[in-house]
């Protein structure tokens, strides 16, 4: 007999959380309980995470996302949020034996689902490229749209995801090498994904950075003497990354 | 608009939802899945609610928590409900969050005085933030707690009573949990206080894999079995013209398969407005 509601609703939860037999477990009943809050669990990590779920299949994918649950319940009832820390987690190294890097996999799971969330563009009297002459853009700079999101790895877990989105894993032979990077971007509502190479990352990551659009060029360039940089800001202007440009004080 | 039946929407319904000439036809969700910063999900509701009537049933407000209702969530859902304007605002008479940690269920308590308590403190800071009513809907139960100091249908009387809130009932809920602690599912939607409900829930369950008919699941993936369609025109017959809502989240068949089980609830009610004409 439980003493007040407070000790009760502990001791329910960790009976829920710990999957060994507690107290609880005298009404059969009480196996739906953990049940279903183990299995809401797993739907929610399985909708965050397509692309590992793909990989791992449906009883490895079920393992981990049932031992994430019990170390890393949800914080928030909002369920699309859960699991941030999946990408975290060791055994990712050693879960698929055909894709080492599906922690870079699942990080790119979760920039998806942030870009699918993230905040509306606000309306602001900004300017766009056609607007501004050459000799501007020393003092302009790039402003994304809230849900573009980019990264750049070390493996080719963006080339690998690009194709598993849209292939069987049984397709997707042999895998990639070598170091990739992905783009997201949600210019009219739907988010798209496309794969960008160095030159776009360092321009990216110049403009995030706060640089002026000329100097991010000049930096890029410097990286990548070969690199046909105004193509790569077209590219990235047309993917709808940018939101809008503004003039700036720049250092 | 009258709202006489409901569907819980899926997004994968969305054209043939807002395409829809049911008469009386208006939808609820479940407000957790929109209570994002933006993107398509919100576009789409707000696109719903343009066309047809909007309910939002919260699953994660965690209203028989012990402790006080997490004040983050329950601004966001503040937030999603000055976005949407629904009609309705529902949450159940359950618990979910412990500590920093929410259980993704909606699990039981003892029915005590004690819980009653913070109930209506909880239904209180919810009603004053969101700045309307809301309804509380009954739960359905799988194993029989110890330490009820109240029956289930008094518990909710008083509950509505204190905090002003009004009562949802899912019939579904009613039936399954009648059937796994045993008691008379009749009875108990005789006891219901009738004037504070507004709105019913009606939905499909299973029997339990092991246990079979001894342990019903609210499952809500299955069509709505008939005795839970005798107990809704037993409820309509008391408490009369209130909105019914078809849930179903799980094996989720075509819209249409969806909007025929809708009509048939929708006749219920129309056949309770015809009697009632009658006097």
């Amino acid at each position: 007999m439980h003493t007040d509601l407070a000790s009760f609703q502990r001791e329910f939860a960790a009976a829920i959380l710990s999957g060994a037999e507690s107290e609880f477990d005298r009404w059969p009943g009480f196996a739906v309980y953990r049940n279903n809050s183990t299995i809401a669990a797993i739907e929610a990590l399985a909708g965050a995470y397509p692309t590992v779920h793909k990989i791992l299949g449906e009883f490895g994918f079920r393992k981990m996302a049932s031992n994430f649950f019990q170390t890393s319940p949800p914080e928030s009832a909002v369920l699309a949020e859960y699991g941030a820390r999946v990408v975290e987690l060791p055994d990712l190294r050693v879960l698929s034996a055909r894709f080492p890097y599906l922690a870079d996999i699942a990080r790119i799971d979760r920039m998806l689902i942030e870009a699918h969330l993230a905040h509306d563009p606000i309306a602001v009297a900004g300017l766009d490229a056609a607007q501004i002459v050459s000799a501007e853009w020393a003092q302009i700079a790039a402003v994304f749209h809230p849900a573009t999101r980019f990264r750049w790895f070390a493996t080719p877990a963006s080339l690998v995801w690009l194709s598993l989105r849209q292939n069987a894993i049984e397709n997707l032979a042999p895998p990639p090498r070598g170091a990739s990077g992905i783009l997201f971007t949600r210019p009219f509502g739907a988010v798209g994904a496309i794969g960008i190479d160095r030159v776009e990352y360092l321009l990216l990551e110049g403009f995030a950075q706060g640089q002026s659009v000329a100097d991010a060029a000049i930096h890029a360039a410097n990286v990548q003497p070969q690199a046909d940089i105004g193509a790569a800001f077209k590219r990235l202007l047309d993917s709808g990354a940018i939101h809008y440009f503004e003039k700036r004080e720049m250092r | 608009m009258r709202r006489t039946a409901g569907i819980g929407f899926k997004p994968a319904h969305f054209e043939e939802a807002i395409a829809c000439p049911a008469a009386g036809l208006w939808f609820e969700v479940h407000a957790e899945n929109y209570m994002v910063a933006g993107g398509p999900r919100l576009a789409m509701l707000e696109a719903l609610r343009a066309e047809r009537p909007l309910s939002l049933h919260g699953v994660g407000l965690s209203i028989a928590g012990a402790e006080r209702i997490d004040r983050t969530h329950l601004e966001r859902l503040s937030r999603l409900v000055d976005r949407v304007d629904p009609f309705m605002v529902s949450e159940h008479l359950a618990w979910s969050r412990i500590g920093q940690f929410h259980l993704p269920d909606l699990l039981p308590i003892p029915r005590t005085t004690e819980a009653l308590h913070c109930i209506v403190r909880n239904i209180d800071e919810t009603q004053e933030t969101l700045g309307r009513r809301i309804l509380i809907e009954n739960p359905s139960h799988y194993a029989p707690l110890p330490g009820h100091e109240w029956d289930e249908p008094a518990f909710l009387s008083e509950v509505a009573r204190r905090a002003g809130c009004g009562l949802l009932i899912d019939v579904n809920n009613v039936w399954v949990s009648a059937n796994n602690l045993g008691y008379s599912p009749q009875r108990y939607i005789d006891a219901l206080p009738w004037r504070a409900i507004e709105e019913i829930h009606i939905a499909g369950h299973r029997p339990d894999a092991v246990l079979g008919d001894a342990l019903l699941i609210d499952s809500h993936d299955a069509p709505v079995a008939e005795a839970v369609w005798n107990l809704l025109e037993r409820l309509i017959s008391i408490v009369g013209d209130v909105p019914v809502l078809l849930e179903r989240d799980g094996k989720i068949p075509p819209f249409s398969e969806l909007l025929a089980e809708r009509n048939r609830a929708a006749t219920c009610l129309a056949d309770c407005r015809e009697f009632a004409h009658a006097y």
